[in-house]
């Protein structure tokens, strides 16, 4: 198992996962406009793919919302 | 297409930037940014609520034909968090344009400046175009000019207090400082401050509650529209000095008069 946090929870998913995956698994519309920070560091979306996860790893999933 | 707003390499004839917050739906906002005339709308950067991904995007609600997204490091209490926030909003949104807050006080709102300084600093060294939200210092206004932003964004009042523009001498000031536009960013309540904040020379305005909390967020939308136009245009006229005592606007000779 991957233990890793997702937006500060603890989440856990099958072994191997890219942040991909992990959007995926949490079926998170990459429409909304989004963006992912592994260990507080940007991924760019092309990297997503490719950007295997590991244990202790720490996502920010991140989307545009209404604010002034 | 002469008196435009130019913020860094862009050219906006709108000097009214408006928030996305606070609107009764997003169909209502929508309605309110297209009556506003808006070019420039700010939106907030949070994390995806991961129990409930299925919510309606914001961005379908904003032409982006017409509007550009200004996102914002609303809720940053400090420069490492605000610099990330810009880095995200980068990637989601593909702009370099970021208003940027960082938060002092959770009361007041009032900006960290020290924090500001230190985030500006580093995001402009990233190739960001910086509009920073500041509390009404000349001193704070300089040195984010001399750090590299294209614009300075005082507050006219705590941000959502509608108490209009509480200290227009400070602006004075820093309007007679600046070399870059100078744009008031929180505090509007109604048309006469946007008013206001235009005839002293403002460069534009920035504004969420205004709008977004009228009774008739597009009615309002269109006053402040109105309103900017009006003030942009009464500065660019040049106001008459005050003078304490009456001034006759009709001829003194050939009165009729009883002889």
């Amino acid at each position: 198992m991957l233990s890793i946090k997702v937006n500060g929870e603890p989440r856990s998913f099958v072994a191997e996962a890219s942040i991909e995956d992990v959007l995926a698994a949490l079926q998170i519309r990459r429409e909304r406009g989004i963006a992912v920070a592994l260990n507080y560091s940007v991924v760019s979306q092309n990297q997503l793919k490719n950007t295997l996860l590991k244990n202790g790893d720490e996502l920010e999933i991140i989307y545009a919302t209404s604010g002034g | 297409m002469s008196d435009v707003l130019k913020l860094g390499n862009k050219t906006y004839t709108s000097r009214l930037i408006l928030g996305t917050g606070k609107y009764p739906s997003n169909q209502v906002m929508q309605q309110a940014h297209e009556v506003s005339g808006t070019q420039l709308v700010t939106v907030a950067i949070r994390r995806v609520d991961l129990n409930d991904s299925s919510g309606e995007s914001l961005l379908n609600f904003i032409d982006q034909t017409k509007i550009e997204l200004l996102p914002n490091t609303a809720g940053c209490y400090n420069a490492k968090d605000a610099i990330l926030t810009c880095q995200l909003a980068r990637e989601a949104l593909n702009t370099k344009l970021v208003k940027l807050e960082v938060i002092g006080d959770e009361k007041t709102l009032f900006p960290d400046n020290e924090e500001l300084l230190v985030a500006a600093r580093e995001l402009i060294s990233q190739d960001f175009i910086v509009l920073p939200y500041t509390s009404d210092d000349v001193v704070l206004c300089k040195k984010l000019q001399d750090l590299g932003c294209p614009a300075v964004m005082p507050l006219g009042a705590p941000i959502g207090s509608g108490l209009g523009i509480r200290n227009p001498y400070n602006l004075q000031i820093i309007l007679e400082e600046m070399q870059i536009p100078v744009i008031v960013d929180a505090g509007v309540g109604t048309a006469s401050d946007a008013a206001i904040a235009m005839e002293l020379g403002c460069d534009a305005v920035l504004m969420n509650t205004g709008i977004a909390g009228a009774k008739d967020p597009v009615k309002m939308a269109k006053a402040m529209r109105l309103a900017i136009e009006a003030g942009r245009a009464a500065y660019e006229a040049g106001r008459i000095d005050r003078k304490l005592y009456a001034s006759a606007s009709s001829p003194l000779e050939g009165v009729v008069r009883h002889n």
